[in-house]
């Protein structure tokens, strides 16, 4: 069956900072803008490539104590964030675990308070832009 | 150049060095408990002493 199931593992880095146990889950979109080069000989629409345009979500649990999820977000706000990694499973990275980068992605905005009577809170977050690169290399 | 220490397994072994690639991450870390900054030597200034106040009161006559 080609299907991943994700009990636990997945490794999610901001900066240098490890958020792995606080991650509930994460979707990165890896998208490239497709740009139209139809012409009057054209007999379909067709495109070529244009700039990356990727936007990762993410849901976290949300932490105010030192070091933990609201210490490593608060700041970025309003900031390029330079590298967010991401990666399937821990271990080394492989062609089956790649480690992906998103490199220079803008977080806009940061809900500082998400709280519900007796249910944990989180907070969801989105990156966007920057680029991806993959690193299958051990 | 300025040496740290992690005090989060966040970002590493605590008690290990931290090397920053540059000076935001280093403040960006340190503000949020991260890690922090190894003491260095003081470079306060000296002690008057009471030589020095002889000094001053011997300018401020002229």
């Amino acid at each position: 069956m080609a299907t991943t199931t994700y009990l636990a593992g997945t490794q999610f880095l901001v900066g240098a900072v490890d958020l792995t146990d606080q991650l509930s889950s994460a979707t990165l979109s890896y998208t490239v803008t497709p740009l139209s080069d139809l012409t009057m000989a054209s007999t379909g629409t067709s495109f070529v490539a244009g700039l990356q345009d990727n936007e990762l979500t993410a849901t976290l649990f949300l932490s105010y104590v030192a070091a933990e999820v609201y210490a490593t977000l608060k700041p970025l706000v309003g900031t390029v964030i330079p590298t967010i990694t991401l990666q399937p499973a821990s271990g080394a990275e492989s062609a089956t675990n790649p480690k992906i980068i998103l490199s220079g992605s803008f977080l806009s905005s940061l809900p500082v308070i998400n709280a519900t009577a007796g249910e944990l809170s989180t907070v969801d977050i989105t990156f966007m832009g920057g680029v991806v690169t993959f690193d299958i290399t051990p | 150049m300025d040496k740290y220490t992690i005090v989060s397994p966040r970002v590493g072994k605590v008690g290990a060095e931290f090397v920053p690639k540059d000076d935001a991450e280093a403040g960006y870390l340190l503000i949020g408990g991260f890690i922090k900054k190894n003491s260095t030597k003081s470079t306060a200034p000296r002690a008057i002493t009471k030589d020095d106040n002889a000094e001053v009161s011997a300018s401020s006559e002229d």
